[in-house]
C-alpha cells in the first residue's frame, strides 16, 4: 500500500514540478512535423506511420562510405526526453523526498517508486507524441495508420531503391522505441546515483551515437530505430531479442538500483 | 578588476569540473586518435606490400597527398565515432567547466559578498571573461592534443587540391584556400574557431543562469539550441548552419559559409554579453 501511495506521490508530484518541461513536446513535434509535411507530402508520404518513422526512425546503417551523419530528429526527440527524467530523482532525494523517504520506511519502496515514475514519464510522453502526431494528420488528412509510403526509405533515410520494404507492426515502430527509451532513461537514473545528473546524461548521449554508429545488438539504442528492425534490413536488430536484452536492462537497473540505494548515503550527497 | 579577474581565472581554471572535462574530451580525442593512427599504419602496409611486390616501386597511387596529418586528425576525418561524439558533446564540454558558476555563486550567496566590495560591473566582466576561456580551453585543448598525437605518426603533408574528393574540404569551404597552401595556418584558425565558440556557447550558459532557475538545465538548453541548428540544417542544401557540423574543419554536412559562422558568432556574444551585463547590472541579489 505504501509503494502505491509512493508511487502516486512521485507522479503527481513531478508534475506539479516538471509540467513546463512537457510544454516543449507539442512545440518540437509540430516543428518537426510541419516541415517534414510540406517538404514529403508531394511524394506521398503524410501518414502517422511516415511521420513517425521520421521522427523515430533513426539512421541507416553506417558503411564507413561517407562522412558519419549522426540522425539529429532521433537524437534530439529521445534526448529531450532523458532530460525530461534526468533531475526530478536527484532533485527529489536532495529535498523534500529525504522526508518522503524517512516516512516510506522502505529505501528500496522509494527507489522503485522513482523507477515506476520514470517509466510511467516516458510512456507520457510517447503517448502525448503519438497524440500530436494523430492530431496532425487529422487536420492535413493523413491516414491514422502504420502503412509507410514507400519513397520514405528512398527519399528520407536514403535506402536502396531495389528493395520491396515490408509495413511495421505497431510493435516495431512505436513499441520497441518505447521500451528502448524505458531502458535507458532507467540506466540514466541508475547512473545518476553515482555520477552527477549532467554526467549521466552524457553518457546518454553518448549511447545513442554510438548507437546510431554501429549496427550491433548490444548496442542498444538500435531497437529505437525502426529502419534498422531485422523486418526492414536482413542483418538488422531482432526485435523479439531486443525485448528480451532490454527487459534484462530494465530489471538490472531495479535491481542494482534498489541494492545500491540501500548502502546510498544520501547526507553527503548533498555536498 | 584585475584582482577579481584573477581570482575568476583561478576558480575557472582549477576546479574539479574543469579537470574532469578536459579529461573526458582528451579521451575521445586521444581514442580517435589512435584510431586513426592504426588506419594510417594499415595504409601504409599496403603501400609497402605494393612495392614489396613490384621491386621497390610503387605501382598503384598511393594516394600520399590525401594521406596527411591534416586529414587524419580529428578535425581532418569524418568517418570514425570519436569525431562524431566530440563534436556532438561540444556544447557538454563547453558548458560543464564553468557555465553553471553564477547560478551557484547566486544560489549560495557568494555573489552578495563580491558585490558588496565591488561594482557589479567588475564581476559580471570579470565572470564572462573567465567562463569564456574555460569553456573555449575545454574545447580546444583537447583538439590540439589529438593534432599534435596523430602528428607524432602522420606525415604533415601538404593536402593536394586534386585529391579534394578525399580530404573533404571541398572549394567552397571557409578558408579552404588555405587549407591546400598552409594547412597549419588553416588548423590554427580552426582551434582558434572552436576556443571562440567554446567560450561563447559556456557563456550562454552564464546568460541562461539569469532565465533558468535549474543548474541541469542552465547546462543542456545550449546542447539542444546546438541540436535544432542541425535540425534547421537538414533542410538547408548549400550552408552549414550548424556549430557541431561547421566546427569541423571537413565538410560534414554543408560546406561552412563565413558570414553564417560569423553571424552566429555575433548572436551568440550579443545574447550572452548583453544578457550578462544588462541583467547582471539591474537584477536584485538580495
Amino acid at each position: 500500500m505504501m509503494f502505491f501511495k509512493l508511487a502516486y506521490f512521485d507522479i503527481k508530484n513531478s508534475f506539479n514540478l516538471e509540467w513546463k518541461k512537457l510544454l516543449v513536446v507539442p512545440i518540437g513535434f509540430l516543428t518537426v512535423c510541419f516541415p517534414f509535411y510540406l517538404r514529403y507530402a508531394k511524394i506521398g508520404a503524410g501518414g502517422f506511420g511516415d511521420f513517425w518513422l521520421y521522427m523515430f526512425g533513426g539512421i541507416k546503417e553506417y558503411t564507413y562510405d561517407d562522412a558519419f551523419k549522426f540522425p539529429v530528429i532521433w537524437t534530439v526527440v529521445l534526448l529531450y526526453l532523458f532530460y525530461i527524467t534526468l533531475y526530478y530523482p536527484y532533485n527529489d532525494l536532495l529535498g523534500y523526498g529525504q522526508n518522503v523517504l524517512i516516512r516510506s520506511g522502505s529505501r528500496f519502496n522509494w527507489w522503485l517508486s522513482k523507477c515506476l515514475w520514470n517509466a510511467f514519464a516516458v510512456v507520457t510522453f510517447f503517448t502525448l507524441g503519438a497524440a500530436l502526431v494523430a492530431l496532425f494528420c487529422v487536420f492535413t488528412g493523413g491516414p491514422l495508420s502504420t502503412e509507410i509510403s514507400p519513397l520514405m526509405y528512398t527519399e528520407v533515410f536514403e535506402m536502396a531503391a531495389d528493395i520491396v520494404y515490408p509495413s511495421y507492426t505497431v510493435g516495431t515502430l512505436i513499441g520497441m522505441p518505447l521500451l528502448t527509451a524505458v531502458a535507458i532513461s532507467q540506466l540514466q537514473m541508475l547512473l545518476s546515483l553515482w555520477l552527477r545528473p549532467i554526467f549521466s546524461f552524457g553518457v546518454t548521449a553518448a549511447i545513442l551515437i554510438l548507437s546510431a554508429y554501429y549496427l550491433k545488438p548490444f548496442m542498444v539504442g538500435n531497437y529505437a530505430m525502426p529502419i534498422r528492425s531485422v523486418e526492414v534490413i536482413p542483418n538488422g536488430v531482432s526485435p523479439q531479442n531486443g525485448v528480451i536484452i532490454l527487459s534484462a536492462i530494465i530489471i538490472a537497473c531495479i535491481v542494482i538500483g534498489g541494492i545500491a540505494f540501500k548502502y546510498y548515503d544520501i547526507i553527503n550527497k548533498e555536498n | 578588476m584585475k584582482a577579481l579577474l584573477k581570482t575568476e581565472l583561478h576558480k575557472a581554471l582549477k576546479n574539479k569540473y574543469f579537470f574532469i572535462t578536459l579529461i573526458i574530451a582528451s579521451v575521445i580525442a586521444v581514442l580517435g586518435a589512435i584510431n586513426r593512427i592504426n588506419e594510417y599504419q594499415s595504409v601504409l602496409e599496403l603501400v609497402n606490400a605494393d612495392k614489396a611486390a613490384h621491386g621497390g616501386v610503387s605501382w598503384r597511387n598511393p594516394y600520399l597527398p590525401a594521406d596527411t596529418l591534416f586529414t587524419y586528425w580529428i578535425g581532418g576525418e569524418c568517418f570514425s565515432l570519436y569525431f562524431s561524439l566530440y563534436f556532438l558533446l561540444i556544447p557538454l564540454f563547453a558548458a560543464f567547466p564553468y557555465g553553471w558558476s553564477y547560478f551557484m555563486e547566486r544560489k549560495n550567496g557568494y555573489v552578495k559578498n563580491v558585490i558588496t566590495r565591488t561594482s557589479k560591473k567588475s564581476y559580471f566582466l570579470s565572470k564572462y571573461t573567465a567562463v569564456f576561456i574555460a569553456g573555449g580551453l575545454a574545447v580546444a585543448l583537447p583538439l590540439l592534443l589529438n593534432f599534435l598525437t596523430v602528428s607524432c605518426f602522420v606525415p604533415a603533408r601538404t593536402p593536394s587540391v586534386l585529391y579534394s574528393a578525399y580530404t573533404y574540404v571541398v572549394f567552397s569551404q571557409m578558408w579552404s584556400a588555405l587549407f591546400y597552401t598552409h594547412p597549419f595556418v588553416y588548423v590554427g584558425l580552426y582551434l582558434l574557431l572552436n576556443f571562440a565558440f567554446g567560450g561563447l556557447i559556456a557563456c550562454l550558459c552564464l546568460a541562461i543562469s539569469f532565465v533558468i532557475k535549474n543548474r541541469v538545465a542552465v547546462l543542456v538548453v545550449p546542447l539542444f539550441l546546438m541540436l535544432c541548428l542541425n535540425f534547421a540544417n537538414t533542410y538547408s542544401r548549400s550552408w552549414e548552419l550548424s556549430p557541431i557540423n561547421f566546427l569541423h574543419p571537413g565538410v560534414v554536412v554543408n560546406p561552412a559559409n563565413g558570414w553564417i559562422v560569423l553571424l552566429e558568432g555575433a548572436c551568440l556574444f550579443a545574447v550572452s554579453f548583453g544578457v550578462t551585463m544588462w541583467r547582471g547590472q539591474r537584477d536584485d541579489v538580495f
